[in-house]
């Protein structure tokens, strides 16, 4: 497992480095200059030389990346071309924002999704259990910035129960939660429902039930925690998505997390940002699947102990 | 014994003779899963709307009862009403024929790029489930960086580099989606091409590109079909997130994605508007899905998760 | 859809429910500036509930002006980021020695009395008003002046304004460290020499761009002035900003200019210009800017359309043709003739805008208000293509900025009026860091930009046509760059407006080389219980004087 481990590990610095070259080159053939943007009014060819030396990008491209690439290894993305903050303060910053919005909407995903989940699995066939596929798959296939404008409406403006915009109270959060949970929580109905519909298939759980032991316990018991596995490995990836940020939902309710961050960016051509935040969501995603592939090795009762835990 | 005996001619045969059962209890098993199918309601209700979709798609000049990018000036964002059953836009576009030409850009857009995401994504999957070692080292590395870019950055990079036009977005959402394909692909080549026949093949000296093509690949049908399948309203969704950015289907094409990114500010005054094409995206996503789920559990129930 | 909407709204009451428990545990990651000055609308009880776990509220009865804005992302200081964005935020801390009114007229600001001018018009001489503070509680000096001016060259990006003042060559190419055409007498006299006669030098010196700062404490911040400290001697002093947040101004109790009424104003950053008006609507901001397009719907909204005002900026949209694209006037001419005006004012616009006659706008010297408006004629248009050579029309590609949305509608409409004339446009949308850059490549063919003066002269209206070559159409004439340096050279007004009528003629009526679009109304909701709010032609936004009833 360790050795495991430390081969996935060395194969993450390898892809870091890929993404932070890709990121690098990509920004180099885009067109778009961050100098002609800074300089959109008065923009004369000295002044545009002078701006350009200043910010170092007269130098070689290979010395910029590498110079880059020496800052990156002391996690020094150095600063923004426009802001001029800290590319690492930046990221501490809109995480914290990502990491809250993330929390929430995952709190939200899998109190909603997984319960529901449960339940329709153990209706299964009936009406019930037909409403709940329906709606989760809603929830799946509603693109996410819609229901945020929808919600936005409903709830901020006609209702005005909730904040239309903002990051700035918990009450804030609610709405952009929701958007962002919602087809979290139709894939986690789902998984739940068929990994318990599996499992509750199975002879020890027949059997209990044969015992007179009742249903709900049976369900609550014994099926879901054996059912969990495959739970926990989406769940877990779910997550991992949440925390790179969203873009359109941070765009739709001007929340400054992670995704806006990569965006602005993006638009302003402002490599050391755009850099280290490519690198911070790579790292987030390469991590979050190392974490669940490993934990999905350690939950799996059949890897360790052979069959027939309960 | 009498095995040793056999020439390379003979063997050759064999192995056409091997391909030949393995094609019928394919044609076969094609047939119980069509049967499988056919049972599951909700994917043949679903089955349905996607026809009825691209029938729409393909008649959208006959079944519009507008010209989607006539600008109409007299009747600038009119509410629903007889003459424009969901009201007309800021130009005056009629919004109900904006949404049924939508339907072409969304369905072509995740055909499109599907094909582009299998053709990427099936080469470089059975090359590296074929070869192993350090090829497939170093291609499961390149879907590894794209798997963990982030993917409207790419999409934005890319387009913005290639510039905004229809075929640059199936390239670039092809880009985006080839890496879950080439994964599966490796997968199932790695396990097929331990099979007697393929290595009956190799033995025989046929050459690697005609193993891949004609021993490995149809032997993934089944996979790369669901995978397209479930890779569609993938796609949409990619489209209509890019188009409501901005930097995706340009105007005055409509696409329900830059629809619903033009009527966000007319919402609390012409809600219908930005409702619709959400909807729209909605049907054609679900049906997608509901469907790709049935062929998946008829074709190839391990693909499950 | 009932279901559906009771569906949500059950998940939405657990989430609320969830978030008000997770907000009081988990206080970690809250954490919010102290000085917050965002209200919340307490209606319903999940608001309420939420509001408890925010910062204490603000004492009942502070009169702050709360504005919806888009976050310049970038420090607040007009000398590095020319953004018209932020200088609605810093005119209201920091100030300039003139003030440029509406009528064009100049105000002394920090200034005892209007400079003297010299008769061969080069040497200005400037009395500072006594005792007037900085925010930081230092006295304003002459050496401030020049410091501030010093900094504007160094930082280079609007060092161009002040390109006629002696020393400027050597101090921008770094051979000096000073401006040495400012000569500084004592604490509150100063002078400034030019190299030639400059007629709207006064009028750069009322702008953004020159605003005077404390030498120390700006010297002292370096990289952070205007990101974390912004001293000045305006009516409100800047506590905090917050990129991607807002930005949190309060009163400065010690203003020259006399007692300010508000306690403070509140920039709240909101990204999506549509969000921004539905905060408005909520009654969670004061202040939000309106696009044209939505006009319609406001004005016919009695309870939105007492509040909604517009005003005329300085400048216009225009259509820049890119003359190494197309070196005919004739087809320039073509293309200009194939934009229906009328129809895109009237209908895209709903009738807010107006068909401009000339480049330079009215309200500035060299307006000529004897010319016809810019006119419509397909026929003529397909004429003079096939005089150019071109019987079968011409292919266009537009590039509009995606940053304006407006861009997008005019291109949208043009495309369909210019097949009447043969022209084929294909419309491209490009974000504006990739637009900035073609424009000085010159990878536009034909833009829609805008352009708006810095200040009420139409030097610099023109000036982009001459100088540098960032208005993407390569466009040169030497009667015209003529005609531009005698337009400076002198204070008659009377010969100015001959001299800029000459050019504007070259320009727009001979060579064709841009073509006005449309001259737009701005328009923006204010809360009708705000009075003595100022906004001016040059998009400054004054909040010095304004009360809340």
């Amino acid at each position: 497992m360790l050795s495991y481990t430390a081969k996935r590990l060395a194969q993450t610095i390898f892809v870091l480095i890929g993404i932070s070259l890709i990121t690098f080159i990509l920004l180099q053939i885009v067109p778009g200059d961050p100098v002609a943007l800074m300089l959109e009014k008065r923009a004369d060819p000295e002044t545009i030389a002078k701006v350009r030396h200043e910010l170092g990008l007269d130098l070689p491209y290979y010395v910029q990346y590498l110079n880059f690439l020496k800052g990156a290894v002391h996690l020094d993305f150095g600063t923004s071309y426009f802001t001029k903050e800290i590319v690492s303060d930046a990221l501490f910053r809109c995480f914290k924002v990502t990491l809250k919005l993330a929390c929430m909407s995952f709190v939200f995903a899998a109190i909603i999704g997984i319960p529901s989940g449960i339940f329709s699995a153990v209706k299964r066939g009936k009406g019930i259990d037909t409403f709940v596929m329906i709606l989760a798959i809603i929830g799946v296939s509603a693109p996410a910035f819609w229901v945020a404008i929808i919600l936005q409406i409903v709830f901020g403006l006609k209702l005005a129960v909730l904040p239309i915009s903002g990051f700035d109270s918990v009450a804030s959060y609610v709405l952009p939660s929701i958007a962002l949970g919602a087809r979290y929580a139709g894939s986690m109905a789902r998984i739940t429902r068929t990994s318990m519909l599996e499992v509750m298939g199975q002879d020890y759980i027949r059997t209990a039930r044969a015992k007179g032991v009742r249903r709900w316990v049976v369900v609550l018991k014994h099926a879901l925690k054996n059912a969990m596995i495959p739970i926990v490995t989406l769940v877990g990836t779910d997550f991992g998505y949440m925390l790179t940020g969203s873009m359109l939902i941070e765009k739709v309710f001007s929340i400054p997390g992670i995704g806006k961050l990569a965006v602005d960016a993006m638009s302003n051509r402002d490599l050391p940002l755009l850099e280290g935040t490519v690198m911070y969501i790579a790292f987030v995603f390469v991590i979050v699947n190392l974490i669940v592939d490993l934990s999905y090795a350690f939950l799996d009762p059949r890897i360790r102990y052979g069959k027939g835990a309960s | 014994m009498g095995k040793k005996l056999i020439s390379f001619f003979n063997k050759q045969k064999q192995f056409e003779q091997d391909m030949l059962e393995s094609e019928m209890e394919y044609s076969s098993f094609y047939a119980d899963s069509l049967k499988r199918l056919k049972k599951n309601k909700m994917a043949m209700i679903c089955a349905g709307i996607l026809v009825v979709l691209i029938l729409v798609a393909i008649f959208a000049p006959i079944i519009a009862p507008y010209d989607p990018t006539f600008q109409d000036y007299s009747a600038v964002l009119a509410e629903p009403g007889f003459a424009h059953p969901f009201g007309t836009d800021e130009y005056g576009r009629d919004i109900l024929s904006r949404i049924i030409y939508g339907s072409r850009v969304s369905i072509s857009i995740g055909i499109s790029a599907q094909v582009v995401a299998s053709l990427v994504g099936v080469t470089l999957g059975a090359v590296a489930g074929y070869y192993g070692g350090k090829i497939d080292s170093i291609i499961s590395r390149i879907m590894e960086i794209f798997q963990a870019f982030p993917d409207l950055i790419f999409a934005m990079a890319i387009i913005t580099f290639m510039g905004k036009s229809v075929m640059n977005l199936f390239v670039a959402l092809g880009l985006l989606t080839w890496v879950r394909t080439a994964r599966m692909i490796r997968g199932s080549v790695m396990q097929l091409k331990e099979k007697e026949y393929i290595e009956a093949s190799r033995a025989s000296g046929a050459s690697t590109f005609w193993i891949i093509m004609k021993g490995l690949i149809p032997n993934c049908l089944s996979t790369i079909i669901v995978l397209v399948t479930l890779g569609i309203p993938n796609a949409i969704m990619y489209e209509a997130s890019l188009s409501f950015l901005g930097i995706g289907i340009q105007p005055p094409t409509p696409s329900w994605g830059n629809m619903i990114s033009a009527a966000q500010t007319f919402i609390s005054y012409r809600p219908l508007y930005s409702i619709m094409p959400g909807v729209a995206i909605m049907i054609t996503v679900i049906a997608f899905n509901i469907f790709g789920d049935g062929l998946r559990d008829a074709l190839d129930p391990k693909l499950k998760a | 859809m009932k279901k559906k909407l009771t569906g949500i709204a059950i998940l939405c009451a657990a989430a609320v429910a969830l978030s008000a428990c997770g907000g009081s545990g988990s206080t970690s990651t809250e954490t919010q500036a102290a000085a917050q000055a965002e209200e919340t609308k307490a209606e319903g009880e999940t608001a309420a509930e939420a509001a408890q776990t925010e910062a204490p509220a603000e004492s009942a009865g502070d009169k702050i002006i709360r504005v919806a804005a888009v976050d310049p992302q970038v420090a607040l200081d007009p000398q590095q980021y020319t953004y018209s964005i932020i200088m609605k935020i810093t005119d209201n801390v920091s100030e300039s020695l003139l003030k440029t009114n509406g009528d064009g007229s100049l105000e002394t600001v920090l200034l005892a009395d209007m400079p003297e001018v010299s008769e061969d018009q080069l040497t200005y001489s400037f009395e500072l008003l006594p005792d007037v503070k900085f925010h930081n509680g230092e006295t304003l000096t002459a050496s401030d002046v020049k410091y501030s001016y010093e900094r504007l060259v160094k930082l280079a990006k609007m060092a161009t304004l002040l390109e006629n003042v002696v020393g400027y060559d050597e101090l921008s190419s770094g051979e000096a460290d000073e401006l040495s055409g400012i000569e500084v007498q004592d604490d509150t006299h100063f002078t400034i020499q030019l190299k030639i006669p400059y007629a709207p030098f006064l009028s750069v010196l009322s702008t953004a761009y020159t605003a005077i700062y404390p030498e120390a404490a700006c010297e002292e911040a370096g990289d952070t002035w205007g990101m974390k400290v912004l001293y000045g001697t305006g009516p409100f002093k800047m506590d905090s900003y917050q990129t991607s947040v807002g930005v949190e101004l309060s009163r400065f109790d010690d203003y020259h200019g006399g007692a300010v009424k508000l306690d403070g104003v509140s920039y709240k950053f909101i990204e999506d210009v549509n969000t921004q008006v539905l905060e408005y609507q909520a009654g969670n901001v004061d202040y939000v800017d309106v696009d044209p397009s939505v006009y319609p719907i406001y004005s016919s909204n009695p309870e939105l359309s007492g509040a909604m005002h517009g005003f005329q900026p300085t400048g216009c949209y225009m259509l820049t043709v890119n003359t190494k694209t197309y070196p005919d006037a004739k087809v320039r001419q073509a293309i200009a003739l194939s934009v229906d005006r009328a129809a895109i004012c009237d209908s895209i616009l709903h009738g807010t805008a107006t068909v401009p006659t000339s480049y330079i706008p009215a309200g500035i010297i060299g307006h000529d208000d004897s010319l016809p408006e810019f006119e419509y004629d397909p026929e003529q248009a397909k004429a003079l293509l096939a005089e150019a050579g071109y019987p079968d029309g011409i292919d266009l590609r537009v590039t509009v900025n995606t940053k304006y949305q407006g861009n997008v509608a005019i291109a949208t409409a043009f495309q369909q009026q210019a097949k009447a004339s043969g022209i084929n446009v294909e419309v491209e949308q490009v974000d504006s860091s990739a637009w900035s850059d073609m424009k000085l490549s010159g990878g536009v063919d034909c833009g829609i930009s805008n352009w708006y003066v810095d200040y009420s002269d139409p030097e610099s209206m023109l000036y982009p046509m001459t100088k540098t070559d960032t208005n993407s159409s390569f466009w040169h004439n030497d009667e015209f760059d003529q005609l531009l340096q005698d337009g400076i050279a002198t204070t008659d007004t009377a010969e100015r407006q001959e001299i800029y009528e000459k050019a504007e003629h070259i320009m727009t009526r001979e060579d064709w080389a841009t073509t006005p679009l449309y001259n737009e109304t701005k328009f923006y909701l204010l809360n009708p219980d705000v009075t003595g709010f100022e906004i001016d032609s040059t998009f400054r936004m004054f909040w010095k004087d304004a009360d809340i009833q």
